[in-house]
């Protein structure tokens, strides 16, 4: 049970980092 | 202080600087893609590995791109290290036969490495098996350096380009990181350690009789008589090589460079601290190399060996004060001691290069110790701590250090801007809003971090004060030199904290994770939106970023902002604890 909790915490940070990588990206100046 | 120490501090500074240079000119040499001598080699390894992965080395990226790939490929290895570890009992090479370890504590582990801080909750030797240590642990300590120098090289290739949004190839930037830069010097630095007398092998631990047995009370009053001792074995020169080189600082062992197998002599040690700092100066060089100023290369290595100087100088005084409270005991320098505080110091290494290696390996931000930081004056034990307060950007960690310090780069151009009522210019490239949203999310996340874990650690009694083995301002330093050091991707320990808990792995887990990955995004966007930007000629009005006045800009910018930042709990830890120390009060 604690190994699919870590593991699915792992994943769930990760996404929320490629989220965040995402919300930054929308912001005005780095679009070309 | 000893005119003997400073000798040795002044070659240890005087080495760094002459092999700032020609490290800088292979790294530029290396990411630009031009010739090198180890080329004829290395290429054909090079193509093979693209050809059985499928990049297309010609592909480049822009920085979302460019930050996905580095997420996605830390995600992949984070979780194969957590299946390592988990597994390793049925794995081969664990002659001890070691169970597999704990989840929670095998997941801190997984991201510690991942993240290059190698924060370590455990006892290595009775923990990991082989195999974890090599192929769970030491290949990450390879994977985490090249994925910070590509963001650093990526950084520099967001000030040098022009009119782009590409930034260069991710997959690229680490497979050279790696062929060309950590493995060679790597191969040659472990060889050179085993000739110091670090162990590599794969035997079984050995026993040893004591001489004199061993009588032990245990907690229920029993007396238990020991007469052997256990000394760990392994493939340690291979491991310690890229430990220093690649700013990583896990150990083999809990004494981590302390231990005589990792760090037996004089020498070793001196290689040891020479590795921390030698990518990180030569990347400052490499960036005056690829950006076509060389000059603001020397300026901003100019600002960490000032900060350096500052630390070790404070460390090493503070070090070589006798104790208050040891009344009636001689503890001045003589031939036949060392003087000072040597609790928590090796023999062999003496207060000087305790300083030293403390000041050294938390201005990068390795980690590995050769001396207990929480054995140290509580000024001396404000160094490393105040050195990873900064943002680990004094030398920093291989590749986080210069991006970190690039950041306070363009904070300090554009306050500069702001004193004579301009647009600030970075070598060209006009600083602009999103640029400093971005550079202020990236300081604001860090001490977002520390103090919010650190504040609710100390709210719980149950779950964060229990672990303490000292109170007051001493305690408050251990939880807070505990949450700094994985924020800021270190990894050394102040110890006196049993951090091998459901609480304190789970939050030091998530504070690695986010002081790595949530600093490196807006770090990226930035590299972005620089590359976009178009060369604006220099006038009368541009700050000049080759010059001392620079330099001494950017050292007071992050002065001021580290000092605002954290003075106020710093004034209720270490330096509540020194005032304490004079008045006759210990903790």
């Amino acid at each position: 049970m604690l190994d699919l909790i870590s593991i699915l915490a792992t994943i769930a940070m990760f996404a929320l980092t490629i989220l965040y990588v995402r919300g930054c990206d929308r912001l005005k100046g780095t679009r070309p | 202080m000893s005119l003997n120490g400073w000798l040795q501090i002044a070659v240890f500074i005087a080495a760094v600087l002459l092999l700032a240079r020609p490290m800088g000119l292979y790294l530029a040499r290396v990411f630009e893609r031009r010739r090198t001598f180890l080329d004829p080699i290395l290429t054909p390894c090079e193509h093979l590995l693209y050809k059985l992965t499928r990049v297309d080395p010609a592909h480049e990226m822009r920085w979302s791109e460019y930050a996905v790939a580095m997420l996605l490929f830390s995600a992949a290895t984070m979780l194969l290290t957590y299946a390592i570890e988990r597994l390793q009992h049925i794995l081969p090479l664990n002659p001890q036969h070691l169970p597999g370890v704990e989840p929670i504590l095998a997941l801190n582990t997984a991201i510690s490495f991942t993240t290059n801080t190698n924060w370590q909750s455990y006892t290595p030797e009775t923990t990991m098996s082989y195999l974890t240590q090599m192929l769970g642990l030491a290949t990450h300590n390879f994977w985490s350096a090249a994925v910070g120098i590509a963001l650093a090289i990526a950084f520099i290739r967001g000030i040098s380009r022009r009119e782009t949004n590409l930034l260069g190839n991710f997959w690229v930037d680490i497979t050279r990181a790696i062929l060309w830069v950590l493995l060679p010097i790597c191969l040659v630095y472990s060889v050179a350690l085993v000739s110091q007398g670090v162990i590599q092998n794969f035997r079984p631990y050995d026993t040893a009789a004591l001489l004199e047995p061993q009588h032990i009370t245990g907690a229920d009053g029993k007396i238990t008589t020991v007469t052997t001792q256990t000394i760990a074995q392994g493939p340690v020169a291979s491991q310690e090589a890229v430990k220093m080189l690649g700013t990583n600082g896990g150990g083999f062992f809990n004494a981590n460079s302390a231990h005589p197998f990792e760090n037996p002599t004089p020498l070793s040690n001196f290689l040891e601290m020479l590795s921390i700092f030698l990518i990180p100066a030569g990347l400052a060089i490499a960036l005056g190399q690829m950006t076509g100023s060389p000059r603001h290369g020397w300026a901003v290595l100019a600002a960490m060996v000032i900060l350096w100087f500052a630390g070790v100088l404070t460390c090493y005084w503070a070090e070589s004060q006798p104790n208050p409270l040891l009344h009636g005991v001689d503890q001045h320098v003589s031939l036949t001691q060392s003087g000072g505080n040597m609790e928590g110091k090796e023999v062999r290494f003496g207060i000087a290069n305790s300083a030293l290696f403390a000041t050294v390996t938390t201005d990068a931000s390795c980690g590995a110790v050769n001396s207990m930081h929480d054995s140290f004056m509580p000024l001396g034990g404000l160094v490393p701590m105040a050195n990873i307060l900064l943002g680990e950007i004094v030398f920093g960690g291989v590749g986080a250090g210069l991006y970190g310090m690039l950041v306070f780069v363009i904070l300090s151009v554009f306050i500069a801007g702001l004193m004579v009522g301009r647009t600030p210019e970075y070598l060209g490239k006009k600083i602009e809003a999103f640029d400093i949203q971005m550079a202020m999310l990236y300081l604001l996340i860090f001490p977002l971090i520390i103090l919010g874990f650190s504040a609710a650690t100390v709210l719980m009694p149950s779950l964060g004060l229990s672990s303490l083995a000292n109170h007051g301002p001493h305690g408050l330093s251990e939880i807070l030199y505990a949450y700094t050091s994985a924020t800021g991707n270190n990894g050394s320990a102040f110890a006196g904290l049993n951090a091998n808990t459901r609480w304190y792995n789970g939050s030091l887990a998530v504070a690695m994770f986010f002081g790595r990955f949530l600093m490196i995004v807006p770090m990226l966007a930035i590299a972005g939106n620089l590359a976009r930007k178009k060369i604006v000629p220099a006038s009368a009005g541009t700050f000049p970023v080759t010059t001392p006045l620079f330099t001494m800009l950017l050292t007071g910018v992050i002065l001021i902002v580290g000092a605002l930042t954290f003075f106020p709990v710093l004034s209720l830890g270490p330096v509540l604890e020194h005032l304490l120390l004079r008045a006759g009060h210990t903790f």
